[in-house]
């Protein structure tokens, strides 16, 4: 049957069958006069069809499978007598039991018997136990002691007097007069539930340090005993992070009530504390409402609205519940782990605070309707004050006005500043120098003049949080790389909003919904002036330095994206580090080790300069380049060997595996250095380390590696992109045959066995193919040499290997320009370059993309530092 | 079968009961007790769902419905070609999920029959393929599938009873 076929039969079938039966075989005469096939195919569909056909089965109570028979009072387990069964878990049933030698009450879980044997869920016991029998809190079920007697896997558990959370609330709904808990009504109600939450959080905070999650928390875990105390039980589906995993990935463990939408998902490998987290906060909702927040009439459903629906606001299924509860509520189910609380330890201090009456420390997070209607209301002439683009002179002008006596005179500064303010950062400046100012002695023409100016500023920053909201909500319709993209803009967005008018309480709590990573610093030494540069991202290019303060600096909030850091000291001496913010952490620190003697020997300065420049997506265009210090040669193996022994820093993993024997001890400080392999080797460039391992090189040594720019501009000159002999490989070949003596002159059997470079075929022979030139004795008669400008000579641009930059690989997706996630720049020439001579000039900006943590023996490094 | 389905079958037993006992008692007024039943079935499906790619909360409920409802047929597909194999082998032994499977059965006349009617129709009207397995493996109502799918609700009907008496011929 094909689909126009199909089509027909629908149409015949639909009408015949919305007739009543005694018609219909007439509208099939007439309808299919000229198809007998079809008529009687439909006509054998016109029977009723049983009513039961394609409807969803109702399963009855009576289908479900046995579980096995619980075990007799009086039963013997090892030293246990069981009185009576407690409840039941997922892995087994609980008793209350009399421990005879000691002749007291213990709680004894029974692992199921009767499902025949599995190791997996039998490891799940054991894991259990073990887990649990590390944990000493007073808020945790304690376990006695685990084993197999009389044909049983048991825990014993110290038993805990009283009733489960899940039954207290049950009661409380019912309103039973001798219920757990107070009544619903009563003020003391909430406060006795928080503090409820607060233990077990505190409890789950401290199993979580110890390595532990819980992974089901739910009502029933939670245990009160005759004084309200609660103790979390049943780690049935704690995973001992430390020990091996056990749960096949996948599985879907807990109660789909209270899970997290990670857990919700079977992602097991992503479930963390802030799983157990959101657990609790379900538990929390709950017992605030009476309502679950996540409910749905098949688990389906539940699940299906944990990952996708909001919860309605606690306050308005109760209204004594405090605006703040709400707010934690809020925080704990969010649906984003980076948005709930980090711990369940700031849940619990959290919860304090508000116990105490205290301000919380968390932020309410603002539906960005909100907002956006603040936006609307702001709405002011904008546009005269980002049409200005002129120099700024940001830390001239704040001392301008500090000491400016005349006040006009300072209102006027400010003005004019404002005028010539063409970034974020000199807005903010602007800004507080503004709101400095509005001091007594300001008449009413100055004040409305800075009022004016502050309303202006604020305007801009106004525009900036709407556009990042408008930038999240389309990023949650969205998925993956596309999304992290959006979030990102919206966050940069709402970090430069947040800036610009910092004392702005909405702006601030709409900001927080972004959480940005924190970057911490230190230092060698304290007074270092830090400042950064971003990133462009889509073109790599390093945007205008901005100031961060001066050491000991506070942790700061920075949007994701790629950063150089600067540190300066008074003596001159300057550290330099690349960062690059993302996803994978919410925290980063960073070292400052500024050297306070410039090393500058065997590098080459290369004056600033505008460097023609092509990036992955094809685009060319013109840099400007400020001057820098660049190495005149590639890193080498000793060099790299001496960083190694000299910091501890682990040797590089791929060199260690992948290169020969021999080579290991070069770098390996723990293995026996041979004076002699080193002495052959140690002068040939360093390869195989990932780009990491070559900025850890370079900031040891005080520098940096060299953005694309640097390179291009260091290697081929402002003007040519070339070597010298540019389109000419007659040049190239008779350049290449040098290389090749110069390589292999003094070592005729070196060149014979390794080294045969035919020219016309395209690259160095097999067995060559690790390092065939050293880094310090061969010189690449780099652009310099001939142009002689600067008396540069760089050496190793085309041979030996390339070379990381430290600039962002981006290339062109669907009609975008997107820096490609984690891979960089890699330019020049290496012994594995396809040289084909027919195909026109090799030059040395053939860039290459290579993934930053994706070592090759072909590429290398060189360092730079700025000036 | 994969590794990991195997693997799991214990668990999902565990699971079982545990839900079985939310089932029985823990449920406010309200909640549906019928659909608890096929928790077994459920978390199977569960293992089998396809996520698609870079998932973290969010979560469309309509690709999530779909999703399910196709895992869940193809764990009670495959359920019913192993009994299959295994009642030619041993006549009389049980096998996991086999009461649900009945249940299912009975209202399909032939789960096997069924399934190879619904590889037919996916080649003609994949949204009515779609459509069956909403309802007959998830249980959504019509106005549900309808939004699913999003098609209007009228022409869901009548493309629906068409459907229904072409499968029933199929698998009769």
């Amino acid at each position: 049957m094909n689909r126009s076929r199909w089509e027909r039969m629908q149409e015949v079938l639909q009408q015949a069958l919305s007739l009543p039966a005694e018609d219909r075989e007439a509208f099939l005469e007439r309808e299919c006069a000229e198809d007998e096939a079809l008529r009687s195919e439909v006509r054998s569909m016109l029977d009723t069809p049983d009513p039961s056909f394609l409807e969803h089965p109702e399963l009855e109570e009576a289908e479900i499978v046995e579980r096995s028979p619980d075990l007799a009072p009086g039963t013997r387990v090892g030293d246990f007598e069981l009185v009576r069964v407690l409840g039941r878990g997922g892995a087994g049933v609980v008793y209350l039991a009399q421990q005879r030698p000691l002749d007291r009450l213990v709680a004894v879980k029974i692992l199921a018997q009767g499902l025949g044997p599995s190791d997996q869920r039998i490891s799940r016991f054991a894991v259990e136990a073990i887990a649990a029998a590390k944990l000493r809190h007073a808020n945790v079920v304690r376990v006695l002691s685990a084993g197999e007697a009389d044909g049983c896997r048991y825990i014993a558990m110290e038993f805990i007097d009283g009733c489960d959370l899940d039954t207290a609330l049950s009661a409380t709904r019912r309103r039973e007069a001798d219920a757990p808990l107070p009544l619903f009504e009563q003020p003391v109600y909430v406060t006795r539930v928080v503090e409820i939450v607060r233990d077990v959080a505190s409890a789950l905070d401290y199993a979580h340090r110890n390595g532990i999650l819980h992974r089901d928390v739910k009502p029933q875990n939670i245990l009160l005993d005759r004084d309200g105390k609660p103790y979390v039980g049943d780690f049935g589906l704690a995973k001992d992070l430390l020990a091996e995993t056990i749960s096949v990935s996948g599985q879907i463990l807990g109660t789909p009530y209270y899970m997290s939408p990670e857990q919700a998902q079977a992602k097991s490998v992503e479930v963390d504390r802030r799983s157990d987290v959101f657990s609790l906060g379900a538990v929390l909702y709950e017992a605030l409402t009476l309502r679950r927040p996540f409910e749905g009439d098949s688990i389906h459903r539940v699940l299906a609205s944990i990952c996708s629906s909001e919860p309605t606001s606690v306050r308005k299924l109760n209204a004594r519940v405090h605006r703040d509860l709400d707010t934690i509520c809020v925080k704990a189910l969010e649906k984003r782990r980076s948005l709930r609380f980090e711990s369940a330890g700031q849940l619990a201090r959290e919860l304090q605070r508000f116990l105490d009456r205290e301000p919380l420390t968390i932020r309410r997070t603002l539906p960005p309707v909100r907002l956006a209607r603040k936006y609307l209301q702001y709405r002011m002439p904008m546009t005269s004050f980002l049409l200005v683009m002129l120099t700024f002179v940001g830390v001239e002008f704040t001392s301008q006005v500090s000491h400016a006596r005349n006040t006009e005179a300072s209102v006027l500064a400010v003005e004019k500043q404002a005028a010539l303010a063409k970034d974020d950062e000199a807005r903010r400046r602007v800004r507080s120098a503004a709101v400095g100012l509005k001091a007594p002695n300001l008449n009413a023409d100055q004040l409305a003049r800075i009022d004016a100016l502050l309303a202006e500023i604020d305007s801009v920053a106004w525009h900036l949080a709407a556009e990042g909201d408008r930038e999240y909500a389309g990023a949650l319709t969205r998925r993956g790389d596309e999304r992290d993209e959006y979030l990102d803009r919206a966050r940069q967005l709402w970090w430069r909003a947040s800036r610009l008018a910092p004392d702005d309480e909405d702006l601030r709590l709409g900001a927080s919904r972004s959480l940005l990573p924190r970057v911490s610093f230190s230092s060698n030494e304290a007074g270092l002036v830090v400042s950064y540069r971003r990133v462009d991202r889509s073109t790599g290019d390093l945007l205008p330095e901005q100031d961060l303060g001066v050491t000991p600096l506070e942790p700061v909030e920075m949007p994701r994206g790629y950063y150089r850091l600067l540190a300066r000291s008074s003596q001159g001496g300057m550290a330099e580090i690349s960062l690059h913010v993302d996803q994978r952490a919410q925290e980063y620190s960073v070292l400052f080790q500024v050297r306070a003697t410039q090393v500058t020997e065997g590098m080459a300065l290369i004056g600033g300069s505008t460097c023609r420049v092509r990036d992955g997506a094809r685009r060319e265009r013109v840099v400007e380049v400020d001057p820098f210090w660049i190495d005149e040669a590639e890193v080498s193996i000793a060099d790299y060997g001496e960083f190694l022994a000299e910091t501890g820093y682990p040797p590089p993993a791929y060199w260690l595996r992948h290169s020969p024997s021999y080579f290991k001890g070069l770098l390996d400080p723990s293995a026996e250095r041979d004076s002699e392999m080193v002495a052959l080797w140690g002068e040939y460039p360093m390869s195989g380390v990932t780009l990491d391992e070559a900025r850890a090189y370079a900031a040891w040594r005080g520098k940096r590696l060299p953005t694309a720019a640097e390179w291009l501009l260091a290697a081929g000159g402002p003007r040519s992109r070339g070597l010298p002999w540019k389109n000419d490989w007659h040049s190239l070949a008779r350049w290449l045959a040098d290389k090749l003596s110069w390589a292999c002159g003094e070592d005729e059997s070196f060149r014979r066995q390794h080294a045969v470079l035919r020219l016309g075929s395209t690259r160095i022979e097999k067995g060559a193919r690790r390092h065939v030139l050293s880094a310090k004795s061969v010189r690449d008669p780099g652009y310099v040499q001939t142009a002689g400008r600067n008396g540069l000579r760089l050496f190793h641009v085309l041979g030996n290997v390339k070379e990381w930059t430290d600039t962002v690989y981006v290339s062109q997706r669907d009609g975008e320009v997107v820096p490609e996630s984690g891979a960089f720049v890699v330019l020049g020439g290496g012994w594995d370059s396809p040289i084909n001579l027919g195909a026109g000039p090799y030059t040395v900006d053939c860039l290459e993309r290579k993934l930053a943590g994706a070592p090759n023996f072909s590429v290398g490094f060189r360092c730079a530092k700025s000036l | 079968m994969t590794q990991g389905q195997s693997a799991a079958d214990p668990l999902v037993a565990t699971l079982y009961r545990s839900l079985k006992r939310i089932a029985a008692g823990k449920l406010g007024p309200g909640s549906a007790r019928k659909s608890l039943q096929v928790t077994d079935l459920v978390h199977e499906a569960y293992l089998r769902l396809d996520w698609g790619d870079g998932l973290e909360g969010e979560l469309d409920q309509r690709r999530f419905l779909a999703a399910a409802s196709k895992a869940m047929r193809s764990v009670l597909v495959d359920k019913a070609r192993a009994r299959s194999s295994l009642k030619r082998q041993q006549p009389g032994q049980r096998v996991a999920l086999d009461d649900v499977l009945d249940r299912f059965s009975e209202n399909a006349v032939d789960l096997l029959a069924l399934e190879e009617a619904l590889e037919r129709l996916e080649d003609v009207d994949e949204p009515m393929a779609r459509a069956v397995e909403l309802r007959f493996f998830a249980g959504l109502a019509t106005p549900e599938i309808a939004e699913v799918l999003g098609v209007p609700r009228r022409t869901l009907e009548r493309r629906w009873a068409a459907t229904r008496a072409w499968l029933y011929k199929q698998v009769r």
